[in-house]
């Protein structure tokens, strides 16, 4: 490095930080959450552990980790620690990470921690002290590889002369220790995330990846009959072990906090009956409370009649009145932070603490003391780093992790995550930000890995079939809300530009009922609605009232609700189209008052530029995304909803033709509202086409219920419907069984209608012929409405499932 | 007929809960507390949960050594509703006089040496705090030279004169501050305010969910009967030196005895909660309980026990008043 001039050691930095980008490696800090996650941060500089360093990292950790394994199962046991009185009750029962249900639950091999870490700093002796225990919760492993691999991939030279020992297979043994736990080969292995909302998401679905296990949500999760199932849109999966990465008291809504929206309700029931097993074992977070590690040299003590190998670096704890005061008095020297998490209450050191943030800070000690811990803030050595090329020094930090390996046996990654100050904070804390080195531990083996080989990585994708149904039903509903959405701003764009252009004011007349009946329907339509295209201020409305229940905006919000939650599933190119629609009406405010040109304008512009965004979104995700169930979800959803607003506006036009006198069917007016119809659907054009002559309520109506490439036609929409789906599942799912029968039946009842001679005939007063092609156009919509149930019951929420399931308990003989 | 035999009493209870939803629920998951606990003094002679939609349930203990049944539904369904058939025969239970006799000061050293097993008991929890008012009041009645049972007693009618029993007054939501500075609430703002002071005196104590026997305990023309008894009842046991719990009602000011069956126990309301669940619907549910309490005579239980032995499915209908508040 020395040999480097400036700025190939700036081209260096620019390139890890690309490389890190390209990698899709984030954290997502506190204010900078969302769509423009930061990159990680990765030195240059690697930090090197000598070999008799390194050793004694890992003894003294397996050490601690032997000690707080059988403090965890002493204190949610017999207690007996708390019995001799080596530690005051309030610290480990007083706790809020003492989990009460824990006490009587059964633990993944009788051992509550396996997968850890601990943070480690370097005193100004430069010999080390624990700073922080990550026994229950270990975060960072995919950092600590990623840094590796772009660090070879970049500087590949830097290893020259150097041999460190591989962290590449980490993944691989924490996937091992948990397919240990699976009892059949069916039985899956799930990473159980709090979603993309976490920080560490990019570290889940890194990890997922790497262990070729899915990643899921809570809502991804059901529990059947005392067992844990993933919702996939092929039927339900048993899961037999979960690796946690939701801390406990967010697991389960029924056992911890009930407004826990990320867990998963009787999950703790299957962990009691044994049908789950879940690293870390619940519980296990208890041993992370900074409290704790002020303790730990006695808890070493008691349980394993050995001197600690490293000191912990002081701590306070302020629930002790002697401590609170030795801190407060000298509260510039101490950093206070909560029991757990990453937050620190004090100001970076050199930043005065203002008279009313001393006061604040003060005030909470009071209140809350036994909630926080202070460790003092000098005494740390700093390390060279190079940001943008420049040599500067930084504090830092270590974190190592361990794997559990049999009765009171661990072994360590030989890595670390190595985390660095920032330029404004002398204090390490991922809270602050700042960057990380790759950690090397060197190998005594003679002959060297080439770097290539340590970049080694074989991604493994979870199989297609893992597509779960909450992606899928977010998938369905972006189809279902943007084609909505669609046809929606089609209509009204279309009626300003008639209105506008075309119509006079009786044929304006003659149409306006007529339209508001076309309105797609809603799910949950409310009685007192005013809902109305007839008028500008309803179509204003219609547009851009974001309260007006199935308006344009409203669609497209509740459309964009559902991308944002599965952005990780969409392409990047779908998801910039996406945000810019989400702009579009983020940019124009609904005004009650407005003139009625300024309404007109307004509303034609803004459902002109939406259906094309619309149109846009659905182009850009059908050149860019994987073709897989999830995205078969989405363009189902499509041609569902554009099936049902079809179907919907046939059942109007119909019962208005044959309730016209008979005399009046054939005049001028009825193709003037056939047309404005056809227009409305944007379907004309089409229609010109197909027939080349005047427009004649049979054909317009034949065509628009049974043309098979007229893309808005009910038989069009359900063949796509069919194909999408008999694509993607094994012919033997009963969700498939169900649904294409119900959409055969479907196109058959269409295909045996013949909706144009139904026309012919003619219809004088209550003809019976006329009623009968009211009532089937009304019976085939709900034909079509029920599908959405046919639909979401088999893929979606599995109640056929587990109707049959049900069924088979009631046939078999009952209990009593 | 030997003394004891005739201090006994039988109940019949009934206690029905129901949710209904706006609109159907697609999974519903619940945690029914509906005990009864297996202890001395109470014997029960018949006991059947019943749900509807049916479903398995699976049991277990909890910490505070409730008998739990987990009950889960994944069938689309538009209300659910849970019935608890109890028969059960309580026994006088007597109080135990030695602890009760001891000095305030005495019990606190006795607990001082016991703080890992009775920690739990005297901490705060998120809907019972300690201090403030529960303060000022403890330092009244538990001074150290305070007798504990002649304490325990005078907080026990304090709290019944001071506030006032409204039914609807208050939900599961009010805090207990706005209950000490209305003065008025229903038996679990009673159970909680005694809890309280309890605590914040270093008295390990817990709340008790239960029923209760709306009968006078003597059959004088003008005795009062016991209130709480259209719903499930609330009360507090206290843990006195020995490791024993007595149960004081503040709500009817007295000692627990043959008329209260108690069903779940807990720091709070929340960890003794009958029934408690979740629910994966998109519309809102209301949420009614109702409780009928029987007395019944050693003929009249042989009678009806040979006919439930005999139907197998018993649900009696709980009377039904329609302005009762939701909860007690």
């Amino acid at each position: 490095m020395r040999k480097l001039g400036r700025s190939a050691l700036r081209r260096l930095d620019e390139n890890l930080e690309a490389v890190m980008r390209e990698m899709g490696v984030t954290f997502a800090l506190k204010d900078n959450r969302g769509r423009g996650r930061k990159p990680w941060e990765c030195d240059m500089l690697p930090q090197i552990f000598t070999d008799q360093e390194w050793t004694l990292l890992e003894r003294a950790l397996q050490q601690r980790l032997r000690a707080f394994e059988l403090f965890l199962q002493d204190v949610y046991g017999p207690r007996n620690i708390l019995h001799a009185g080596v530690l005051p009750v309030q610290v480990v029962l007083g706790s809020p990470f003492y989990q009460r249900p824990a006490c009587h639950l059964p633990r993944t091999d009788n051992a509550f921690l396996h997968l850890t870490g601990m943070a480690v700093t370097r005193t100004s002796e430069g010999s080390f002290a624990v700073r922080h225990h990550y026994f229950g919760s270990a975060s960072g492993i995919s950092y600590m590889m990623q840094n590796r691999r772009a660090l070879a991939r970049v500087i590949p030279r830097l290893f020259e002369g150097y041999n460190p020992r591989s962290i590449a297979d980490a993944p691989t043994e924490i996937v091992e220790l948990l397919r240990s736990r699976a009892r059949t080969a069916e039985d899956i292995v799930v990473l159980l995330s709090p979603g993309e909302g976490s920080p560490a998401y990019s570290e889940h679905s890194f990890l997922g990846r790497r262990m070729g296990i899915p990643v899921v949500q809570g809502q991804d999760l059901v529990v059947h009959g005392d067992r844990l199932f993933l919702k996939t849109i092929n039927g339900l999966e048993p899961v037999a072990a979960v690796y946690s990465r939701v801390a406990d008291p967010w697991l389960d809504p029924l056992v911890f906090r009930p407004d826990s929206l990320i867990g998963v309700p009787g999950l703790v029931q299957c962990i009691r009956q044994g049908t789950v097993r879940m690293i870390n074992s619940i519980g296990s977070q208890l041993a992370d409370d900074r409290a704790l590690l002020a303790f730990s040299h006695r808890i070493i003590r008691f349980y394993l009649n050995e001197s600690p190998l490293l000191p912990s670096v002081p701590t306070y704890w302020l629930g002790d009145l002697d401590q609170r005061q030795e801190v407060i008095e000298n509260l510039e020297n101490f950093c206070i932070r909560p029991l757990y998490g990453e937050r620190i209450l004090t100001p970076p050191p050199g930043t005065p603490l203002t008279p009313s943030r001393k006061k604040a800070l003060l005030r909470e000690l009071h209140r809350h003391s036994t909630l926080y811990v202070a460790q003092p803030i000098a005494g740390e050595s700093a390390t060279l780093c190079f940001p943008r090329g420049v040599p500067t020094p930084r504090l830092q930090d270590h974190i190592v992790f361990a794997l559990r390996k049999g009765e009171l046996s661990y072994e360590a990654f030989p890595g670390a995550l190595t985390r660095v100050s920032t330029e404004s904070s002398s204090y390490v804390a991922s809270e602050l930000g700042g960057g990380s080195k790759d950690t090397w531990v060197l190998s005594p083996a003679q002959d060297p890995l080439c770097p290539s080989e340590l970049a080694r990585f074989n991604e493994t994708r979870p199989p297609a079939s893992h597509i779960t149904s909450r992606v899928a039903d977010a998938f369905y509903w972006t189809g279902r809300y943007l084609e909505r959405a669609s046809s929606l701003a089609t209509m009204i764009a279309t009626i300003e530009a008639l209105e506008l252009e075309e119509l006079n004011a009786t044929e304006q007349k003659l149409c306006q009922p007529l339209w508001n009946q076309m309105l797609p329907p809603l799910e949950n339509p409310t009685p007192d609605s005013r809902r109305s295209i007839s008028s500008t201020e309803g179509r204003y409305r219609l547009a851009l009232d974001p309260t007006e229940s199935g308006s344009v905006i409203h669609s497209v919000r509740r459309a964009l609700d559902n991308t944002d939650s599965i952005q990780e599933s969409l392409s990047v190119e779908a998801v910039a189209v996406a945000s810019e629609l989400g702009t579009l009406f983020n940019r124009i405010r609904y005004q009650e008052r407005l003139t009625e040109e300024r309404r007109q304008a307004v509303s034609r512009r803004v459902c002109e530029r939406a259906r094309s965004l619309i149109a846009e979104f659905f182009g850009m995700a059908e050149a860019t995304m994987v073709r897989d169930g999830g995205w078969r979800f989405c363009l189902a959803g499509q041609a569902l909803e554009r099936a049902i607003i079809t179907a919907n506006a046939l059942c109007t036009i119909t019962s208005a033709i044959v309730n016209l006198p008979d005399t009046r069917r054939v005049e001028h007016a009825l193709e003037i509202r056939l047309s404005a119809f056809l227009r409305l659907l944007a379907s004309r054009d089409a229609y010109r086409r197909i027939y080349q002559m005047r427009v004649e309520p049979g054909h317009a109506v034949e065509m628009l219920w049974n043309h098979p490439a007229v893309p808005r036609s009910v038989r069009c929409c359900l063949s796509e419907c069919l194909r999408l789906l008999d694509g993607c599942f094994s012919a033997d799912s009963p969700a498939l069984k169900k649904t294409s029968s119900e959409i055969a039946s479907l196109l058959s009842t269409l295909g045996m209608t013949n909706w144009r001679e139904q026309f012919d005939t003619p219809f004088t007063g209550h003809n019976p012929a006329a009623k009968s092609l009211v009532e089937n156009s009304k019976a085939f919509l709900s034909g079509l409405l029920r599908l959405h149930n046919v639909f979401t019951d088999g893929f979606l929420n599995h109640q056929i499932h587990f109707r049959q399931q049900a069924a088979q308990l009631q046939n078999s003989p009952s209990q009593n | 007929m030997p003394a004891s035999h005739r201090l006994r009493m039988i109940f019949e209870i009934t206690h029905r809960t129901t949710y209904k939803y706006t609109q159907p629920a697609s999974e519903a998951y619940l945690e029914l507390r509906l005990g009864p606990p297996h202890e001395p003094g109470l014997e029960i002679l018949w006991h059947k949960i019943s749900c509807s939609p049916e479903a398995p349930m699976t049991s277990y203990e909890d910490y505070f050594g409730n008998r739990v049944h987990f009950y889960s539904m994944t069938l689309r369904h538009q209300k659910l509703e849970i019935t608890n058939h109890l028969i059960a025969k309580t026994a006088p239970r007597p109080l135990p006089h030695a602890a009760l006799n001891l000095t305030v000061a005495e019990a606190r050293q006795i607990f001082g040496s016991r703080l890992p097993d009775i920690f739990d008991y005297i901490q705060p929890t998120p809907v019972v705090p300690v201090g403030g008012i529960a303060k000022a009041w403890g330092t009244k009645w538990f001074r150290g030279h305070a007798v504990l049972g002649e304490a325990l007693e005078r907080l026990n009618s304090t709290i019944h004169n001071h506030f006032k029993y409204v039914p609807g007054s208050t939900d599961n939501q009010t805090p207990l501050a706005e209950v000490w500075k209305n003065k008025r609430g229903v038996c679990q703002d009673f159970a909680h305010i005694m809890l309280s002071v309890l605590r914040t005196c270093g008295i390990p104590s817990r709340y008790v969910c239960g029923y209760i026997d709306p009968a006078p305990p003597q059959k004088t023309p003008d005795a009062k009967g016991f209130v709480g008894a259209a719903y499930t009842h609330a009360w507090v046991e206290v843990q006195v030196p020995g490791g024993n719990w007595v149960g004081l009602d503040p709500t009817n000011n007295c000692w627990c005895h043959q008329q209260h069956i108690p069903i779940a126990r807990g720091r709070d309301f929340r960890e003794a909660a009958p029934v408690a669940g979740t629910f994966k619907a998109s519309g809102t549910q209301k949420l009614s309980a109702k409780v009928l309490v029987r007395r019944l005579s050693p003929k009249q239980a042989t009678q009806r026990l040979e006919t439930l032995a005999a139907l197998k499915t018993p649900l009696p209908t709980p009377s039904q008043k329609p302005d009762s508040p939701p909860t007690l």
